[in-house]
């Protein structure tokens, strides 16, 4: 009762005491001669004997609490230790701080150029699965099942049957079977090749398909998109030539060269001293694709071609490693 | 598919310098990925015979050798390979000569001793890898005579890339086809004659399936001497990136190079008996393979037996017991034809990968198969000796003629040409596709037995004709450059996320 009341008060005039002297006041209250805690000691002869103990340590113990309290108040009093709650005045004025924002990938906005390009040239979008499944990624392209053509890409099998596409070309076959002739496309999207990884290659890169199927389609017409993409592309005095290559799902089928941006075409380490750089793929629909949609190759006629957009990035920008545009490091995105 | 430019000629000839020959092969559709020049060309780099030969006084590993280079007397030179012997025949470049690599020989003193040339191993000539030690020549050459003449002029080897729709240019006879057609010259296929003896054992061949085996033949060469290969020999193969392992081994591997027919020797004391087979493998069956690993076949591979016991898993690899070596006297050539998707799940299967599985799975030519044998023997019997035996050959399934028609209308379609049908014919010819009849708009040819990939008359608009011709694209224009709309959206809207909260264009 008491006791209870006496603990109460130390902890509330001791924490109140507002200088050194309301400090000094406590304590005589407390502990002095005529103390509370002195007088209840003194007078404990009139308890009856059985409580005597108890009382004797009850009071003892709110001395010795008294004593730690007083110690760390004074302390406190004396060494002026800082408020920790104290706010210093705040210049309304300044500007606030610049938050983060994005900006778009150097591969995305070569990739919206490249798009922008043949959308003058009147191709629409299209666009396909990256998880693909065998039949449109080899057979209705005319890889036959179990043959070396397959070879020239490493595919990544899921099962049997699913991949991860290695070209957009699966985008065409996946169109053409939904739609009816005259129809030109392009299908930008990221593809996928077990290839072991390395300055120039890596497995995950990305391509944009470009496909025109008509009646009369014709090889001079391939030509002159491609002349007009490479030119917009790169210089405008760009030349370009086709050489005889072999895709299953184009005959014929050409490799795309450009004169070398490094050294115009008089010949450069960059080009093997050739004056050409191999930018792209291309050829006239194979028959055998236009039968695996519907069509009747005796009718109608088209041309596809496929260009690298990391490769066309790297030229652009003199990046030297594929691997920098998906590692992540601001120390390069930051530079685009 | 390398190629040497020399072996080339040997087909064809080339009327063109080395650097336009590579940009036309280029054009062509064989794209040539290096050439490098190899051999050496300078005169001052003769044969020498060393006469004498002791060690170094100053140097444990050195040797100091007399060589006789055709002089009066012999010159001093001093030569670090282990291998250099007295009584050899070897390369000397002497003092003024060039090496292919740039280097330049001066008279120097090593070790305190005057040396006056080098005595040169392969890598050195540039002939080969072999830096081990000092190239060794034949012993019958004379000292003296410039090595070029030994070796043959330098030779330029071109790496091409051989598209897999393409398998008729994975040799030299090939590629020379292609050479002739596109210059207009004549085309020289090897035409062996054989005079063979009379028959001891008649060899029997049983083919299981002729699905999967199309042709096999079987030639005996009797009394044969197997050892190292004659220099032109080596050199070829080396050239082409293969190594020389005898004359006999070697002789196989040139005539697939040359003709496109991989081949296979038996040593014909080592085989059970006569009756060869091509049969699917059973469950159970192993063979060791020349390679010295154990394959366990079943039916899904197929082989090639003597006596129904496994000697070869056909056209992938020969077996380990039946190949020829140095005892080897008598040989049986196989020179066979298979399905190609039967040869590619095979090899596949047991993750092998060898020159031969390589050609058979993308197709070789059946027809060929007969001559390719007479010309290994031919050539065996030059380098190894020998008299040839009997030949048998089984074909159950020729070439089944095909006729594609080419029409100037799909030409003009696709390609954007105009050809007259009397042009086409005439390329076409060229090309070695047989003209059987000329339309309006057709013209019908055959296809050859090494051209499997044409399928339709579409097919010779690419690999076929387009680059022969080599036209000129007409271009038609095309107006309507509208992209600033969508351009100038994205410039807005990129300098807009660049500056938050800033002014941007109102």
């Amino acid at each position: 009762m008491e006791i209870e009341s006496l603990e109460r008060e130390i902890h509330t005039r001791v924490a109140a005491a507002a200088d050194l002297d309301a400090l000094d006041r406590a304590r005589i209250y407390f502990v002095g001669r005529k103390g509370r805690l002195t007088a209840l000691l003194k007078g404990i002869g009139s308890a009856p004997a059985e409580d005597r103990p108890r009382i004797g340590a009850e009071v003892n113990r709110l001395k010795e609490l008294f004593g730690v309290l007083y110690d760390a108040r004074r302390t406190e009093l004396t060494s002026g230790s800082p408020n920790p709650y104290y706010v210093p005045p705040v210049d309304g004025t300044l500007p606030a701080s610049d938050g983060h924002t994005g900006h778009r990938h150097v591969l995305v906005r070569t990739m919206e150029e490249m798009c922008d390009i043949l959308r003058g040239m009147g191709y629409r979008l299209a666009s396909g699965p990256e998880v693909e499944l065998d039949y449109y990624n080899f057979q209705a392209l005319n890889f036959p099942e179990e043959h070396p053509s397959r070879d020239l890409q490493d595919t990544f099998y899921i099962t049997d049957d699913i991949l991860l596409r290695t070209h957009t070309s699966p985008v065409q076959v996946r169109f053409m079977e939904e739609h009816k002739p005259p129809l030109k496309v392009m299908c930008p999207g990221r593809v996928y090749r077990n290839e072991a990884i390395d300055q120039s290659h890596a497995a995950e890169f990305h391509q944009i398909e470009g496909l025109y199927v008509d009646t009369d389609v014709s090889m001079a017409d391939l030509r002159n998109d491609v002349q007009l993409l490479i030119r917009q592309l790169f210089a405008p005095d760009t030349d370009i030539r086709f050489k005889p290559h072999f895709f299953p799902f184009t005959e014929p089928s050409v490799d795309v060269d450009m004169t070398c941006h490094v050294c115009r075409g008089s010949g450069c380490a960059v080009c093997g001293r050739t004056g050409w750089i191999e930018i792209m793929g291309a050829g006239m629909v194979h028959p055998n694709v236009f039968r695996a949609v519907g069509y009747d190759p005796d009718k109608v006629s088209g041309f596809a071609f496929g260009i690298g957009v990391d490769r066309v990035a790297m030229i652009r920008h003199n990046i030297g490693d594929i691997r920098q545009f998906l590692a992540n490091d601001f120390r390069f995105l930051n530079q685009f | 598919m390398i190629i040497s430019l020399n072996w080339l000629k040997q087909y064809v000839d080339i009327p063109v310098d080395t650097p336009t020959f590579v940009h036309d092969l280029t054009m062509l559709g064989l794209n040539v990925e290096h050439c490098v020049t190899t051999g050496p060309d300078d005169p001052r780099i003769v044969v020498g015979h060393v006469v004498e030969r002791e060690s170094h006084p100053n140097a444990d590993r050195l040797s100091l050798c007399r060589v006789d280079v055709g002089d009066a007397t012999p010159i001093d030179i001093v030569c670090g390979a282990p291998n250099v012997a007295e009584g050899q025949k070897v390369p000397v470049a002497r003092v003024g000569a060039k090496l292919p690599g740039g280097l330049k020989i001066r008279k120097s003193k090593i070790r305190g001793v005057v040396s006056n040339g080098m005595i040169c191993s392969q890598v050195e000539l540039g002939l080969g890898n072999d830096s081990a030690g000092i190239m060794v020549l034949d012993a019958g050459l004379e000292p003296g005579r410039p090595f070029v003449e030994v070796v043959g002029q330098p030779d330029a080897v071109v790496e091409i890339e051989v598209t897999p729709n393409r398998p008729d240019q994975l040799s030299h006879l090939g590629v020379a086809r292609e050479v002739a057609a596109l210059y207009s010259t004549s085309l020289r296929i090897p035409a062996p004659t054989i005079n063979s003896a009379n028959v001891a054992e008649p060899i029997c061949v049983t083919i299981d399936d002729p699905h999967d085996c199309y042709r096999f033949t079987g030639r005996v060469v009797r009394g044969i001497r197997v050892g190292p290969s004659p220099e032109w020999l080596r050199g070829a193969l080396e050239r082409v990136g293969l190594n020389s392992i005898n004359n006999v081994v070697d002789i196989a591997n040139y005539v697939m190079l040359e003709l496109g027919q991989p081949l296979h020797a038996y040593d014909m004391a080592l085989l059970p008996g006569t009756t060869m087979g091509v049969r699917r493998g059973r469950p159970g069956e192993t063979i060791r393979g020349l390679d010295d690993n154990e394959y366990n076949v079943d039916e899904r591979h197929l082989l090639i037996t003597c006596e129904d016991r496994p000697v070869g898993v056909a056209g992938v690899i020969g077996g380990m017991d039946t190949r020829v070596t140095e005892s080897t006297v008598d040989i049986l050539i196989e020179s066979a034809a298979f399905r190609p998707r039967c040869i590619r799940e095979t090899r596949k299967q047991l993750r092998l990968n060898t020159d031969a599985s390589y050609r058979f799975e993308r197709g070789s030519d059946r027809e060929m198969c007969a001559r390719a044998s007479a010309r290994a023997c031919e050539l065996i019997l030059q380098v190894a000796g020998g008299s040839a035996g009997e030949f048998v050959d089984r074909f159950p399934a020729p070439w089944e003629e095909r006729r594609v028609a080419v029409r100037k209308s799909n030409v003009r379609r696709l390609l954007g040409l105009t050809l007259g049908t009397d042009e086409m014919a005439h390329l076409l010819d060229r090309l070695h596709f047989e003209v059987v009849s000329t339309q309006d708009d057709t013209v019908t040819v055959r296809v050859p037995s090494f051209r499997a990939d044409i399928l339709e008359g579409t097919d010779l608009g690419g690999g076929g004709t387009s680059a022969w011709i080599r036209p000129h694209w007409t271009g038609m224009v095309v107006s309507g450059d509208d992209l600033v709309s969508s351009r100038s959206i994205r410039k807005l809207r990129a300098i807009h996320l660049r500056s938050p909260g800033r002014a941007g264009p109102q």
